[in-house]
């Protein structure tokens, strides 16, 4: 199940927050050893201040399973701010109808990769729960930094991400900046190769109330 | 200013005196969008919005000035709410909180601010903030098909004037160059970190560390070490 939170709002789940950045620590720093900061178990950056939109995917029993973060890119972000080295020199992505998602793991002990389609059904919620915000928000693109392992596994789900220049080692880890279209037929590529459902994975609607079904 | 397609519309935008013409400038997009009203509300942009927050509206010149008489920006849920996120903010998700917010809608109502309303958050590459509204007397199944059909030309259109604004106000932003060591005693800082702390941390004296903090502050152009450690975060200049 897919639960958004952005904004004021995140002081009304603390416990799932706080589950996202202890995800976060063992997911970033435990398990792939990126130089990230981890206080107190969680891992978060100053991006996190900036109040991003926060996905997660939550299981039967609410505990936080996978997450990811999207901030505009018209605003400070990672891809900006942090890896500008990543784009051709002099370059920047800054456009009201591209947002940025970062910071993307899941659990893959909670949330395995199911043998049917050997990816995870957490990753595939948050993948498509990102097309229909996009879709929603009458976004283009969702653009990424990914490392080439995470780069493979956005290509097997149906994402078709996009490069937007050569792969380059930050620290230890050969990353790349792409593209990911928004469209139905990305989201229903995602659907195809997680096996999901047509219904949608954000809650029905994440800008109002009052939507007829 | 003539109405007509949509890159008219956007073209017309670069040649705007956003004071002069911005008002008429945002009529014609209500009047394309077919919208009861369309407003800009710079919320948080440097040497600008310092004293008041400053706007653009198509609103009966009544409601703004009991807009700012009474100092709704304070009360106003959709400011207040829009302004800390980042999907485009559906007024009806307001509605029915309390009695003080509901109370408000009613008398923008009087005033002609329309019952359906949809803002957009505007974030800036300096962090500086914006918001862009729209509203319509739309009935509910109108309003959801208008709301998909302007959603992607509403994007646009409230960063394009934003963009603007910052152009036509001459708004520059002071690029902080904060040293190594200022950026690190201010991230910890901004992890809760006591001077001391961040002292133990780094290998330095906790006097060093309040010395390092005190002069990025004094860049920042801030009151005290929190608000030091907010605008930095807010400019990402850590």
């Amino acid at each position: 199940m897919i639960k958004l939170i952005q904004g004021n709002d995140a002081n009304q789940h603390p416990a799932h927050i706080a589950q996202m950045f202890r995800l976060r620590a063992r997911a970033f720093r435990d398990r792939l050893d990126w130089d990230v900061k981890v206080v107190d178990g969680e891992e978060r950056d100053s991006f996190d201040a900036l109040n991003p939109l926060y996905v997660l995917s939550v299981d039967s029993v609410g505990r936080v399973v996978g997450s990811a973060r999207l901030l505009q890119t018209t605003g400070p972000n990672m891809l900006a701010n942090v890896f500008p080295q990543l784009l051709p020199s002099g370059t920047t992505i800054r456009s009201p109808l591209v947002w940025e998602s970062t910071r993307f793991c899941v659990d893959t002990e909670a949330s395995p990769p199911r043998a049917a389609t050997g990816l995870s059904p957490a990753s595939g919620e948050i993948m498509a729960s990102e097309i229909e915000i996009g879709l929603e928000a009458g976004l283009t693109h969702i653009v990424t930094v990914v490392d080439v392992r995470m780069e493979r596994i956005l290509r097997r789900s149906g994402c078709g991400f996009e490069r937007l220049a050569p792969a380059v080692r930050i620290g230890r880890v050969l990353s790349v900046a792409g593209l990911i279209e928004v469209s139905t037929a990305v989201l229903g590529s995602i659907r195809n190769a997680h096996r999901l459902g047509e219904e949608l994975a954000i809650p029905p609607s994440a800008m109002a109330q009052n939507v007829a079904a | 200013m003539r109405s007509g397609s949509y890159y008219d519309l956007i073209d017309s935008l670069k040649s705007c005196d956003v004071r002069e013409q911005g008002h008429e400038f945002l009529r014609v997009v209500a009047d394309h969008y077919g919208l009861a009203h369309v407003a800009y509300l710079g919320v948080n942009i440097p040497t600008l919005t310092d004293k008041i927050a400053f706007g653009v509206t198509t609103y009966d010149h009544r409601w703004v000035s009991r807009y700012i008489a009474e100092d709704y920006i304070r009360i106003d849920p959709v400011v207040r709410q829009g302004m800390s996120q980042l999907l485009p903010l559906d007024w009806s998700t307001l509605h029915g909180k309390n009695r003080k917010t509901d109370q408000f809608f009613i008398e923008a109502g009087e005033f002609g601010v329309g019952l359906q309303g949809l803002s957009f958050p505007i974030r800036g590459a300096h962090g500086e903030t914006a918001l862009f509204s729209v509203n319509t007397n739309d009935q509910q199944p109108v309003w959801e098909k208008r709301k998909a059909r302007i959603m992607r030309d509403m994007q646009i259109i409230a960063y394009q004037f934003h963009t603007l604004v910052l152009e036509s106000e001459g708004v520059r932003f002071e690029d902080v160059a904060l040293t190594a060591r200022e950026k690190e005693c201010l991230k910890w800082a901004a992890d809760g970190k006591t001077s001391w702390e961040t002292g133990e941390i780094l290998g330095i004296r906790s006097t060093t560390v309040e010395f390092y903090i005190e002069q990025a502050r004094v860049k920042l152009n801030a009151t005290n070490k929190v608000q030091a450690v907010a605008k930095a975060l807010r400019v990402n200049a850590i």
